[in-house]
């Protein structure tokens, strides 16, 4: 909610694709509804929880720098969308995903089906505008992309942002995992490698061209860091 | 034309630092959260929102479409202030600590509405002739290039302030701006009467937004009217 007018000041600054500014004010009002959302559901489930358990876990879901990233010039914009829109709305899509196939009840069921509709758009953004920018880089713009994007990867997802789990492990960490359901909060979740494999083939099919000149799959770096962590 | 039509803003080179949590979500300020779900309920889309491609240009004279064309280019150049500006106000609002959820959630579809208007009042001045993409004296230009955004974001520039001063003046300029627009093109027909409601109406709930946030802020008697601007207002 405060990343995405980031990054629109951003594209304003740099007099970037119109395409752009309008897309994004529609994602900011986007996430704004997720968090109206979410915090409906919370308060129906007894109250929404204003912070993490522990003040360690706060950094894991605060706002990681992007917001900073996305103001500084010296900071590539191409970086930033692989790695915050590319990488980071891909996890999300399938974290919710993951979500939308275990919810059965119907008010859960609804409010993560209509999530995921709007993180579909918010991935395919990212992928389409790499798609379109990639061929006029160079190969170092493209390599400072893949560094950008992995270490978001690192910095980011596998703090604990979106699944405890995936943090390192430390008593804030354990601290959030407690009474989370299983299929969300066990390392022994359904993401593991098998599943994570199929991903980067859907990856794969869904972006030849970008990901064949990035050169890297997304997926690939975060299944091996998730499968080190889990060992 | 002379340069001092560009205002200077000082910018202090820094932006509050965040402190998330506690994260307040809660509805506290009920008048703005009014405004936030008025402004869901009423969304339009600029390009279904009128018959564009029922509208012949060549119905005016050609002088009365340059004029045309130039004034919707015009209104173009000062709606797209805000679309640096909306977002910068929302980083803003959320960075300040324990902020109230409801403004930042109105401003994200303040955001959205800034667009349309912008992609509105492009669409239409392509269809008399061309978008004009800049005025033609270079020192004119610098009034439209006022860095808003900046000042949004500087930590020398409390936020109450930035909002009775640029928000509630400015957006309550450009609500009395486009009543006297709409009372103009009574004459005009349905269609371009359509146009101009929506946006209308976005600048009443922008005005209510801030005059509520000024009354809760204290600012009231900075001579903001309080709490609320009658609904008569949002025309």
């Amino acid at each position: 909610m405060s990343e995405s007018p980031a990054l629109l000041i951003r594209f304003c600054q740099e007099k970037r694709e119109p395409d752009l500014r309008f897309f994004f004010t529609i994602r900011t009002q986007e996430e704004s509804r997720h968090a109206e959302a979410s915090y409906l559901m919370a308060e129906k489930l007894g109250g929404y929880i204003q912070q993490p358990i522990k003040t360690e876990s706060q950094k894991s879901v605060a706002t990681h720098g992007v917001r900073k990233m996305a103001l500084d010039p010296d900071t590539p914009l191409e970086a930033i969308i692989a790695g915050l829109v590319c990488a980071l709305e891909e996890f999300a899509f399938d974290w919710f995903k993951i979500m939308l196939e275990s919810a059965t009840n119907p008010v859960a069921n609804r409010l993560l089906r209509l999530i995921l509709r709007d993180e579909v758009r918010h991935c395919a953004f990212g992928w389409l505008y790499l798609d379109h920018r990639l061929p006029q880089m160079s190969a170092d713009q493209i390599a400072a992309v893949e560094r950008a994007t992995i270490n978001t990867i690192e910095h980011v997802e596998l703090t604990g942002y979106r699944v405890p789990w995936l943090a390192p492990d430390s008593e804030a960490a354990r601290a959030e995992m407690a009474g989370r359901p299983a299929v969300l909060g066990s390392r022994a979740g359904r993401h593991g490698r098998g599943d994570g494999e199929a991903d980067v083939r859907r990856y794969d099919a869904a972006h030849p061209r970008t990901h064949a000149r990035l050169g890297h799959r997304l997926a690939d770096v975060f299944i091996m860091r998730a499968s080190e962590r889990s060992r | 034309m002379s340069a001092v039509l560009a205002p200077q803003r000082a910018f202090s080179g820094e932006i509050p630092v965040e402190r998330r949590f506690p994260l307040h979500l809660e509805p506290s300020i009920g008048s703005i959260r009014e405004l936030y779900d008025a402004a869901k309920q009423a969304r339009w889309d600029p390009q279904r929102v009128a018959d564009w491609d029922g509208f012949d240009a060549v119905r005016y004279p050609a002088d009365v479409r340059d004029a045309a064309r130039l004034s919707w280019s015009r209104r173009a150049w000062t709606e797209y202030g805000g679309l640096a500006e909306s977002p910068a106000l929302i980083v803003r609002f959320c960075i300040e600590h324990q902020r109230e959820s409801d403004p930042k959630y109105f401003l994200t579809v303040r955001s959205t509405e800034e667009a349309w208007h912008l992609d509105c009042c492009h669409r239409f001045a392509e269809l008399l002739g061309g978008y004009v993409a800049a005025p033609r004296a270079p020192a004119y230009q610098a009034l439209f290039n006022q860095g808003l955004h900046r000042e949004a974001l500087d930590i020398a520039m409390p936020l109450d302030a930035y909002v009775a001063a640029h928000a509630a003046l400015q957006d309550g300029l450009d609500l009395e701006l486009y009543r006297g627009y709409r009372d103009n093109c009574a004459r005009s027909g349905r269609a371009r009467r359509s146009r101009t409601a929506g946006r209308r109406q976005d600048a009443a709930r922008r005005v209510r937004l801030v005059l509520s946030r000024a009354a809760c802020a204290g600012l009231g008697r900075c001579g903001a009217r309080p709490r609320s601007v009658p609904r008569s207002r949002a025309c």
